[in-house]
């Protein structure tokens, strides 16, 4: 694992990156949405409108809004740079105009087509401002020096130009700035903060589930190799079961039986957690009124019972059949004989010389499973009602919100490059030989 | 191939093939014979409604069946895995045409069908099609063992609500009732011991409880109707009836997901391994970028901006989970590009596409044809797992949109909603998920390569 | 050096000879696939004294390494089953069997009284731990000493067995050792805790020529100077010749011979012996072909009567059918005997009415020095 190793690694990642970008542009370039007039999409209370999912740029071709949307996401661009309004933030085109099922089909929106259009526009807002102050500054109101001069401070700050975004490399020509992942026309809101709060929900459920899915896992494979015969046949029996559960099935089952007034209410049904949580303490305790509260850490466990139950299910046969697998293997290395010829015996000797070296390809596992268990959240997260990453998904699947859509694929494609590096390093955590090579061949 | 548990998944997987080929003949509400004049000709509402391939994937199972039960034991196996291959491309082929054709509409008018449908006798195992609502109870669940008529008779007595436990029937109310009885699908003779049950318990000033006067109906009307076995979902569709045509797409989409997947993944695999060097480089990249992919994610992207058609839906999830078969072959055609064997047709001048098909592929398949059983589980899910969110065509029954109608249309969803649907998914997961470990077993890949 | 120090036992040739290890009559099967156990060696004796490397010699499968693995009952437990016999360590005053021990006192006998080298040293050791890892990990479960103390003892084995630079070296992994240094740290792991038994399975088969002549001589050192017992497994005679005081000859799961190593190579009485001595290529002889252990063995006139001429005993072969006059007596004892033929030479015959008890000794040769 060394510099150069990691950064060989990043570099190979970026065709895939670029790929899966492309896939899905090219998918979303497919949509009949325009031209289907099925059933089905007229069904959909949206069709009409993601015919212009994105109304800046309605008619140009496929490969042109490609490369602007590549342009806006490197972090190294050309042309004018982007302007900021006075809060800090980007000066971003309008969203779109929600317009009426049945709309013209050539309806294009308000199409100002560049940021600058924008900006002169934002302008045009500053100047209209800017003279309603100075007709406020005639009024008899303003008696008072300090209000004469805030007026003249905000004034003054008007009439500045705005600030440009990003740092110039070549001024107005190469700079740098952070990438940008457009603007989500279905929640009216920078694509970037709603990724970023999505993810978080799915790496807790994710990173629960693959825990857990670990700790029961490893031991049972331990168990069913060191027990062979009728133990090792009944472990086989149940894992080939749980792996064979479809997600959608024991999710739907859980919360019907566990959480529904059907069956038997144990948890609560959807979210991440209850309403009134945000004003709880992380610990159990007392709210103001006095009446006991089970605290942040509590209630957010409580509401992922359930899903991480689900989503940990297939990941945990998975990990126990390596396991036993790699366990197996190792049972019957000479090293293993070795060891116990020089009396080791029991716990010991199957936590450090079974277990262990049997851990370097259970690391190469996280980067299988992950992307698998990601994927299975977007089963769990409708389900289960969870704001991450699958509902994002499916809400800018429905919307066609091609910016949100991108982000969410471009996003989930990174974790997966990221759980592969992970993968990489704990499989260099547990093997000397990788460590030492620099490389898992 | 030899333990009980893989004999069981084969007969499972033969099974749900079966009712895929059979499905219009196994549940549909259309009877296989009627006239609707007394004197008129008879129709055969059933067999009208099968289109061309549904005749010959019926006509074709029994013979398949014969043809494999002729071999004689040792070749029932494996005729048995050709015959429902064969039968399976039939079930996908079928789908495709179903979802590329319309279905012509239903050849009963409501009148009719409440005139002599419901009398009509039906020799179909489900005497729903999938389309049809229950005219009981349109927008609610109807737990499972509901008889039609029951449903009916809930619409109906509730109309004596001034009937408390011990009231009598004004006159008006009466007759009220009895117009509404009428109505039932009965003969006239029956009719008649109806009338003349209630007339003798109605007299007036005798009290009738409502219980009482339910208890006399049902008696008469025990025999009539047709019974959810496994009750409705919300929109009034029967269960098991979209359960048996939901195995077409099931069958089909994890055939042909698989044959798609397989194909790629072979060819781009054998390409990459056989050919090494630059050609091998830029496939390996082609290969990780489409893995690093979240299948779903795009998978989803793509069912939900793609017409949503079976066909489609099969051509998506296989053109995107190739890439483990491609790897497999690959690594399996490096193994095996070396050897000697494949040296020796190299020198006795056999070009490079012969040496890939004929000496390199055989040799390097076993784990193709294991990751073949793993892949068609993981189709059948996927598209489940669509169906299920919504994003494929509403119109075919899928068991993924029967799990999603427990917790998504009905008020307080109910487990035994989603407990058939979701057990068929997982009998055939297991099922195929088994095979493969047997299959692995058989021609263990594993043992191969450390020998 | 603190080896001197904790040397638990007096030298042992000021001592009375009891053997440190005897396996008498051992027999043990391995379950088959379909059912049921096949028997892997049966009628296995043999003695080994301190001060003395016994060789055990024999073709692949002849079951010289399965008596090892017994003698620290390493065979898979639940693929193996120890059917009659007695495993007796006598490693300081209280005889001990080994197949009676419970799991504790095993453990304890591993390692600590007999301890094992084998075959492949490129997968013998834990790749996943650094050498020093393993060596004190072995120290320190069978004697007090704390960390540091155990880890100055193993960087004195790491001395003992010629490796250069031990104390810093303890910290590197066994991929970067070659395969003769690695075999090195298996020996110095196995000596850690001052054995008195060193069981050696074909320590030097998987290394080439010139190491395996070091490791060789590396092990005679460490026996003369320690005055072990090493129980040498091997299948090259040549190698027996240089290092050995004993020989046990052994084939399809029987001792077919046992013996001083210079009367045994002088006179070898059963023919599987002479056939394996008379295989060997001598650099001064022109031969047309070579002469093969099956041309001795499948030769009758080979296996004439040996013994005393009123109590004729024919050598036991598998593959023949007893001669006339020779048929087995039927029993549990079996169909063949090893017998002491002659002053300490045991040799494995048909067991008929001539064998007498007092021929069944326990083969045994007491240690002499060379």
């Amino acid at each position: 694992m060394t510099p150069g190793f990691l950064l060989r690694r990043l570099l190979l990642a970026i065709p895939a990156l670029l790929g899966a970008s492309l896939i899905v542009s090219a998918l979303l370039e497919l949509s009949p949405a325009a031209t289907s007039l099925t059933p089905q999409a007229l069904d959909a209370p949206d069709a009409a409108m993601t015919a212009h999912a994105d109304p800046l740029e309605p008619h140009q071709p496929f490969a042109t809004r490609y490369l602007r949307w590549m342009h806006r996401l490197s972090p190294l661009r050309a042309g004018t740079q982007d302007r900021l309004d006075d809060r800090g933030s980007r000066i971003q085109p309008p969203p779109p105009v929600p317009h009426a099922r049945g709309a013209p089909a050539d309806y294009a929106g308000p199409a100002p087509d560049s940021y600058a259009d924008a900006a002169l526009a934002h302008a045009r807002d500053r100047a209209r401002y800017a003279a309603a102050l100075a007709a406020d500054d005639e009024s008899p109101d303003l008696r008072t020096q300090a209000d004469r001069s805030r007026r003249a401070a905000h004034r003054a700050l008007l009439s500045a130009p705005l600030p440009r975004a990003g740092l110039a490399i070549i001024p107005d020509s190469l700079w740098l700035d952070v990438p940008d992942l457009g603007w989500s026309s279905l929640r009216g809101r920078p694509v970037a903060p709603l990724l970023a709060s999505a993810l978080s929900a799915t790496l807790l459920v994710n990173c629960l589930a693959l825990f857990i899915a670990a700790l029961a896992g490893i031991p049972t494979g331990l168990l069913a190799a060191v027990r062979p015969g009728p133990v090792d046949a009944l472990l086989r029996a149940v894992l080939v079961g749980l792996w064979s559960m479809p997600v959608v099935w024991s999710a739907v089952m859980l919360q019907t039986l566990l959480a529904r007034q059907a069956g038997v209410p144990l948890f609560p049904a959807s979210g991440l957690m209850s309403p009134d949580a945000p004003d709880m303490g992380l610990l159990p305790g007392r709210d103001p009124r006095g009446v006991p509260e089970p605290g942040l850490i509590l209630d957010i466990a409580w509401h992922l019972v359930l899903p991480v139950a689900c989503l940990s299910l297939a990941a945990l046969a998975v990990i126990s059949r390596h396991t036993r697998a790699a366990a197996l293997e190792q049972l019957a290395a000479d090293h293993v004989r070795a060891a116990r010829a020089r009396g080791l015996a029991g716990p010991a000797l199957l936590t450090r010389h079974v277990l262990r070296p049997a851990l370097a390809p259970l690391a190469g596992l996280v980067a299988v499973l992950f992307p698998a268990l990601v994927s299975g959240s977007v089963i769990i997260e409708n389900v289960f009602n969870i704001p991450g990453m699958g509902r994002l998904l499916l809400d800018a699947v429905i919307a066609r919100d091609r910016d949100l859509l991108l982000g969410c694929v471009m996003t989930a494609a990174l974790a997966a490059v990221a759980a592969s590096l992970l993968a990489d390093a704990l499989a260099a955590c547990a093997d000397p030989r990788v460590r030492f090579t620099g490389s898992n061949g | 191939m030899r333990t009980p548990a893989s004999r069981l998944a084969l007969a499972w997987i033969v099974l749900i093939t079966l009712v895929a080929a059979f499905a219009p003949l196994l549940a549909s509400s259309r009877p296989l014979s009627l006239a609707i004049d007394a004197a008129g000709p008879r129709h055969s509402p059933l067999l009208e409604s099968l289109d061309p391939l549904d005749w010959t994937l019926a006509l074709a199972a029994p013979l398949l069946i014969g043809w494999c039960l002729l071999g004689g034991p040792r070749r029932v196996a494996g005729r048995a895995a050709l015959a429902s291959l064969l039968l399976a491309l039939g079930v996908g082929a079928a789908s495709i045409v179903q979802g590329l054709t319309p279905r012509p509409p239903e050849v009963f008018g409501d009148e009719t069908r409440a005139a002599h449908l419901d009398l009509a006798p039906r020799w179909t195992l489900v005497p729903f099609s999938p389309a049809e609502r229950s005219t009981d109870a349109p927008d609610s669940f109807l737990p499972p063992g509901t008889r039609t008529v029951t449903a009916t008779l809930s619409a109906i007595l509730p109309a004596a609500p001034e009937l408390s436990d011990s009231a009598s029937l004004s006159p008006e109310r009466l007759a009220q009732l009895t117009q509404s009885l009428r109505s039932l699908p009965l003969t006239p003779s029956e009719r008649d011991a109806l009338e003349r049950d209630l007339a003798a318990r109605i007299t007036p000033g005798a009290a009738l409880t409502h219980s009482d006067l339910r208890a006399i109906v049902e008696h008469h009307t025990a025999a009539l109707g047709r019974v959810h076995i496994l009750g409705t979902d919300a929109r009034g569709h029967d269960v098991a009836s979209h359960l048996i045509h939901g195995c077409r797409v099931a069958v089909s989409v994890g055939i042909i997901a698989a044959a798609i997947s397989t194909i790629i993944g072979v060819s781009v695999g054998a390409a990459a391994g056989f050919m090494g060097g630059a050609a091998d480089a830029l496939l390996s990249r082609v290969i990780d970028a489409f893995a690093s992919i979240p299948v779903l994610f795009v998978l989803v992207i793509a069912a939900g901006v793609l017409p949503r058609q079976p066909h489609v839906i099969m051509a998506v999830i296989g053109c995107l989970t190739w890439t483990g078969c491609a790897r497999l072959t690959r690594a399996a055609v490096i193994a095996v590009r070396s050897s000697e064997y494949v040296l020796a047709a190299r020198a006795a001048g056999a070009g490079p596409f012969a040496r890939v098909t004929r000496h390199v592929l055989p040799n390097a398949l076993a784990p193709v044809i294991i990751d073949v059983s793993f892949s068609l589980a993981a189709a059948i899910v996927i598209e489940s797992g669509l169906s299920f969110l919504g994003l494929t065509d509403p119109g075919s029954p899928s068991w993924g949109s029967l799990l999603a109608s427990a917790v998504k249309d009905t008020g307080s969803p109910v487990w035994w909603l989603a407990f058939a649907p979701g057990l068929v998914l997982f009998l055939t997961c297991l099922s195929y998920n088994t095979l493969g470990e047997a299959l692995r077993d058989t021609l263990d890949p594993r043992s191969r390569r450390h020998a | 050096m603190t080896t001197a120090a904790t040397a638990p036992e007096p030298p042992a040739t000021t001592r009375p000879a009891a053997p440190l290890l005897e396996i008498r009559d051992l027999a043990v099967s391995f379950r088959r696939e379909q059912g049921g156990f096949e028997p892997a060696v049966s009628h296995v004796s043999l003695t080994l004294h301190a001060n003395q490397t016994l060789a055990v010699v024999g073709e692949s499968g002849s079951g010289k390494s399965v008596t090892a693995l017994s003698v620290l009952r390493l065979l898979p437990e639940s693929h193996s089953r120890y059917d009659k016999g007695s495993i007796i360590l006598t490693p300081g005053d209280a005889p001990q069997d080994v197949l009676t021990l419970g799991r504790r006192a095993l453990a304890r006998v591993r390692g600590r009284h007999a301890a094992m080298i084998f075959q492949e040293p490129m997968t013998s050791l834990n790749p996943v731990y650094s050498i020093g890892d393993q060596i004190i990990e072995a120290i320190t479960l069978h004697t007090d000493l704390d960390h540091a103390q155990a880890r100055r003892r193993a960087a004195d084995a790491l001395t003992e067995v010629g490796i250069r630079d031990a104390a810093s070296r303890l910290d590197d992994y066994p991929h970067q050792f070659s395969g003769g240094m690695r075999q090195r740290v298996m020996i110095a792991m196995a000596l850690a805790c001052q054995p008195r038994i060193l069981l050696a399975d074909e320590p030097t088969t998987a290394l080439d020529v010139t190491v395996q002549a070091q490791i060789l001589a590396l092990l005679r050192q460490l026996q003369r100077s320690r005055g072990m017992g090493v129980l040498l497994i091997t299948h090259a005679l040549g190698v027996v010749a240089e290092q050995a005081d004993a020989v046990c000859v052994m084939y399809a799961g029987r001792v077919v011979e046992f013996g001083p190593v210079r009367d045994l190579f002088e006179n070898p009485l059963h023919p599987y012996t002479r056939g394996l001595l008379r295989s060997i290529p001598r650099i001064r002889e022109r031969r047309e072909r070579l002469v093969t252990v099956r041309d001795v063995v499948d030769d009758p006139s080979q296996f004439a009567p040996v013994g005393p001429a009123d109590a004729p005993l024919v050598p036991w072969w598998p593959a023949h059918r007893p001669p006339a006059g020779h048929t087995p007596v039927p029993g549990p004892a079996g169909d063949s005997a090893l017998v002491e033929i002659a002053p300490r030479r045991w040799l494995c015959v048909w067991r008929t009415t001539s064998v007498r008890p007092r021929m069944l000794t326990q083969p045994a040769v007491p240690p002499t020095q060379r």
